[in-house]
């Protein structure tokens, strides 16, 4: 039996966004009916990435959870839309990276867990030039 | 603004956030599994070492033996030392006796002669397991020597790229390993850096 897929839709199939921008987004879950779902849970978040200690912020979290009468709404696409911030702004760095997403975290039962992501952009920063001394 | 997929991010598979301990999992010499070190552990009186130099797998192995203490029934409270740490945080050991307890130290050989011995004391009276991470034995009985090959790395490095390893190949990484001298943890972080030049280069600007 393969595990439930979690699919992470941007609203029109946009990736990059403005700072101030709405984003709007569906997390649908497939094959969900063969599993007892517990919980979701929904993140808009930056994190850095790099050869360092990361860093990370999460801007918009919602939990559905089978108790609260959401054993339904689990079943059913999940649309969200948030205002996102003003920084920090997608950077493609060589030693550190700046990378936001939608995280979905869905909980089953026996302590499974399926984390998917999907990476949009916040901003136009263009990615830094690595330069090879000759 | 324009919108392409291109201009996503992309993850480089070296990153701390892909090879830190815990993210990584530990791979195991054949005769030797978790469970079995587990068994050594508990036959020691839950006190016990894990040796070895840096970047061969230390706090890694840490990590997968934490989870598996859980399960069986210990609770672990784990401190990290770093260089020039020689003193254990206040909170380390004012906690109360408790035979379930184990107390995971990593970087034990920063405390000096006189913590240690005071350390050694405070467990047995409150009863406390210890495992710790070292360079040398120290004095505690040695559960498991970590080692590394360049093999090893390129297991690794084959999880990490899982089937993308058009950037990096199995020379590449036997190479790193090389010039680390065995440091995985380094062996890693010279294989991100080649990531990032050969990306880049075949990546639209």
């Amino acid at each position: 039996m393969s595990d439930p897929r979690v699919l992470i839709l941007f609203e029109g199939g946009q990736r990059t966004y403005r700072p101030g921008e709405m984003l709007s987004a569906t997390c649908r879950i497939e094959s969900l009916s063969l599993f007892e779902p517990k919980a979701m849970e929904v993140s808009v978040l930056w994190h850095t990435e790099g050869k360092g200690d990361e860093d990370l912020a999460v801007h918009y979290f919602n939990r559905v959870s089978a108790d609260d009468e959401g054993a339904m709404e689990l079943r059913r696409p999940y649309q969200f839309q948030t205002r996102l911030p003003n920084s920090p702004l997608t950077y493609d760095g060589i030693i550190v990276k700046i990378r936001w997403c939608v995280r979905v975290r869905l909980f089953l039962v026996r302590s499974r867990e399926i984390v998917a992501e999907q990476a949009f952009r916040l901003g136009d920063i263009p990615a830094a030039v690595l330069v090879v001394p000759k | 603004m324009t919108d392409s997929n291109d201009q996503i991010v992309a993850s480089n598979p070296f990153a701390t956030r892909f090879t830190r301990p815990g993210a990584l999992r530990y791979h195991f010499a054949p005769e030797v599994g978790c469970d079995r070190l587990l068994d050594r552990l508990a036959a020691e009186g839950w006190r016990g070492a894990i040796v070895g130099p840096h970047g061969s797998g230390k706090t890694t192995l840490l990590s997968t033996l934490e989870l598996e203490l859980a399960a069986r029934g210990r609770v672990s409270h784990r401190v990290t030392l770093h260089a020039g740490q020689h003193q254990l945080p206040y909170n380390a050991t004012h906690r109360a006796a408790d035979p379930r307890l184990v107390l995971v130290i990593d970087g034990y050989e920063q405390l000096g002669v006189w913590p240690r011995w005071r350390l050694s004391r405070q467990v047995q009276a409150k009863g406390w397991g210890l495992l710790v991470t070292c360079h040398s034995p120290l004095g505690l009985p040695v559960i498991h020597h970590t080692t590394t090959d360049p093999e090893l790395a390129v297991i690794l490095v084959r999880e990490l790229l899982g089937g993308y390893g058009e950037f990096i190949s199995d020379d590449d990484v036997r190479r790193a390993f090389a010039e680390q001298e065995g440091d995985m943890r380094e062996t890693l972080f010279t294989l991100y850096d080649i990531y990032e030049l050969r990306s880049r280069a075949t990546k639209p600007r």
